[in-house]
């Protein structure tokens, strides 16, 4: 098969997931709302946003024959609702004879309709890896892609694809920069790799906090926040409390919330739009504070200019363009684990 | 509303807390009042008075690696008072009891609140024996069963009470034997398993205590505490309540709200419980636990602790990464 025929393959495929009319298009977007917990505007919003990357030419720079007449297998962890497009296509890209791709337990359908916008015998959904196969990627945490990469016969090439999480920096602090960081923290309701966990900021901390709760706010109506599960519901209902406890400011919408320090501090968050803005003094307290967990950095949403980034190989984008990554961007900035 | 006030004024972590949550607003109602998440006494102090005048500090239990609740007192006259009287309306009823207690002593746990609570009961209703049968973390077995039977042969009743991976130890210890308790004994499993013992379900939990101990249902008596708060609450058995239905005392609310919005749902809707304990008079008085459970007009029900939040996404989640998990 060509190139170029596989090229069309994907871009078939992106164009049916992107238009809302196609089956496969509508199965998606039904997939993100109930797999996904998306609201039907992010479902909406978010295919526009991913398939939109799809031109020929970003697609064609993917291709390759590093896997030639391979029989790979794709392992999907739970993942954000556009992310199973790009993980079949890089394979079949690069010139995998089969590949076979095995969805997380909850996101069945929603990996189902990806696979059927390729519309080829060659790609299928299964329920475990198979056993003849030449080649497995897998995503998900650290745990997971040990156990995998334990469990292959000899033979077996592997490549792993951990989590990360993304950070922004703001040098100058306006509502501009909140309104335009609240949108990279609404998409995909702070669940992607690339969602930002921890927002730093140039001067007042508390200031600029102020500008994203109100910006998240006019986001909400929008772009309303997905289910949440009792579950996510009690650990944000927790983490709430201990932020209003221990910030230097902190305020709660209807469905998000921000939390200030007023000095660099890497707090964990529980996603779904609950944020941590901390005060520092420039780039260096940023890569003081993330110390060795620079390497699970993604993505920077920054204002600065990118080469103050070089301790992380992280993606440097601009603020508000966090969440719409080019295609060849690597998920994972450790690199895939290969063997 | 008026210990809210006050507390409000003396407690740095709650003023915060209101502040971020009635944002200029006021209290109108007890239900407005902001509740403090339990894991707040994990994260910082909660408490209305100088770390100086600390007579005791109780810990949520956890291992070593693990970051533990705490919950500061001055003074453990009210608590006494508290879970002394709760306890006779629904625990204790009878003037004596021997004492079986599943847990360790005052002395090897004195940050325990399950400890202080069974040594009060001990001191206002043992008959001077030794109670406790958990030293240095291993349940004494054999010393508690014979307890058990020497109490059975004199006729005097029993109070086996403590965690109930504690009750299962006990069974497994007992292999296929049974006790007869006397008539008016108690047993008061509480809290969960917490990975220390094999899991039980709560039905075949409470039919093998029955059948190990010569026991009715009505006489399992189970207790909802915990250890940001103050007092407990109890199954009614002798109030005309089905099991698994807790009364609190008057001076103790629960009520059961939406996880997501945090506002009362109506009795009958399973929500999160929040507790409102006038007894925790150094703390915070209203509690917001991670506890699922219905509110009747006779009391509530425990449906368990709300599970775990379903991975969605591929965000590698902080805690993780600054735990090296």
């Amino acid at each position: 098969m060509s190139v170029a025929s596989r090229v069309d393959d994907v871009l078939r495929a992106a164009a049916s997931l992107g238009d809302p009319q196609c089956v496969v298009g509508r199965a998606a977007r039904g997939a993100a709302i109930t797999e996904c917990a998306l609201s039907a505007p992010m479902a909406e919003r978010v295919f526009d946003l991913a398939t939109a990357r799809y031109s020929r030419a970003a697609v064609e720079a993917l291709a390759s024959d590093v896997q030639m007449g391979r029989r790979v297998a794709v392992v999907l962890a739970a993942t954000v609702a556009t992310a199973p497009l790009r993980a079949i296509a890089l394979p079949w890209l690069a010139g995998a004879d089969r590949v076979a791709v095995r969805p997380s337990r909850r996101q069945r359908a929603l990996v189902e309709a990806c696979v059927q916008a390729f519309g080829r015998e060659e790609i299928v959904c299964v329920d475990a890896v198979p056993a003849e196969v030449d080649h497995v990627i897998a995503y998900g945490g650290d745990e997971t892609l040990a156990q995998i990469e334990g469990a292959l016969p000899r033979g077996v090439s592997f490549e792993g694809r951990g989590h990360g999480f993304g950070v922004a920096y703001v040098r100058d602090a306006c509502d501009e920069a909140a309104r335009a960081l609240a949108l990279d923290v609404a998409l995909y309701d702070q669940r992607g790799c690339l969602s930002p966990q921890g927002v730093f900021v140039r001067g007042d901390a508390v200031a600029f906090a102020r500008s994203l709760h109100a910006a998240l706010a006019a986001v909400e109506a929008e772009l309303l926040r997905g289910r949440v599960d009792v579950g996510e519901a009690t650990a944000v209902m927790q983490w709430q409390g201990v932020m209003a406890a221990r910030a230097s400011w902190f305020r709660r919408g209807a469905t998000h919330a921000v939390a200030a320090f007023e000095r660099p501090t890497l707090e964990a968050t529980p996603g779904l739009r609950n944020v941590v803005v901390s005060a520092v003094t420039g780039v260096d307290d940023v890569r003081a504070v993330l110390g060795a967990n620079a390497r699970y950095v993604t993505c920077v949403g920054t204002d600065e200019t990118t080469y103050a980034w070089g301790f992380t190989a992280a993606r440097v984008v601009p603020l508000g363009a966090m969440q719409d990554p080019p295609l060849d961007g690597s998920e994972d900035p450790r690199g895939p684990i290969r063997r | 509303m008026d210990l809210f006030h006050w507390q409000r004024t003396r407690n740095p972590a709650l003023a915060r807390i209101a502040e971020a949550a009635l944002d200029g607003a006021t209290v109108e109602h007890i239900d407005d009042i902001p509740a403090v998440p339990t894991d707040v006494f994990k994260a910082t102090r909660v408490a209305c008075f100088e770390l100086s005048r600390e007579v005791r500090t109780f810990r949520t239990s956890g291992t070593t690696a693990e970051v533990r609740g705490e919950h500061a007192f001055d003074d453990l006259g009210l608590y006494t008072a508290a879970t002394v009287s709760a306890a006779r309306r629904w625990l204790l009823p009878e003037a004596r009891y021997r004492f079986v207690a599943l847990a360790a002593g005052e002395d090897e746990a004195p940050d325990s609140s399950l400890s202080f609570m069974l040594a009060r009961f001990a001191e206002r209703w043992g008959d001077g024996r030794e109670a406790f049968f958990i030293t240095s973390g291993a349940l004494d077995a054999g010393a508690a069963l014979r307890t058990l039977s020497e109490a059975a042969g004199e006729g005097v009743p029993v109070a086996l009470l403590g965690a109930s991976y504690g009750f299962v130890h006990l069974v497994d210890a007992m292999e296929t034997t049974r006790a007869q308790l006397p008539a008016g004994s108690v047993l008061m499993p509480t809290g969960g398993f917490k990975g220390r013992s094999r899991e039980v379900e709560p039905d075949a939990f409470h039919a093998m205590l029955c059948e190990r101990f010569g026991v009715s249902r009505a006489q399992i008596v189970g207790e909802y505490g915990m250890t940001e708060l103050s007092s407990q609450a109890y199954e009614a058995h002798g109030e005309g309540c089905a099991p698994g239905v807790f009364r609190a005392p008057p001076w103790m609310r629960v009520t059961a709200v939406d996880p997501v919005t945090l506002k009362r749902v109506p009795d009958g809707e399973v929500g999160l419980l929040r507790v409102v304990d006038l007894a925790n008079v150094g703390s915070a008085v209203a509690i917001q636990t991670s506890d699922l459970g219905r509110v009747h007009t006779r009391g509530f029900e425990v449906l368990g602790r709300a599970p775990g939040a379903t991975p969605r996404g591929c965000a590698r989640a902080l805690d993780a990464a600054l735990s090296g998990r």
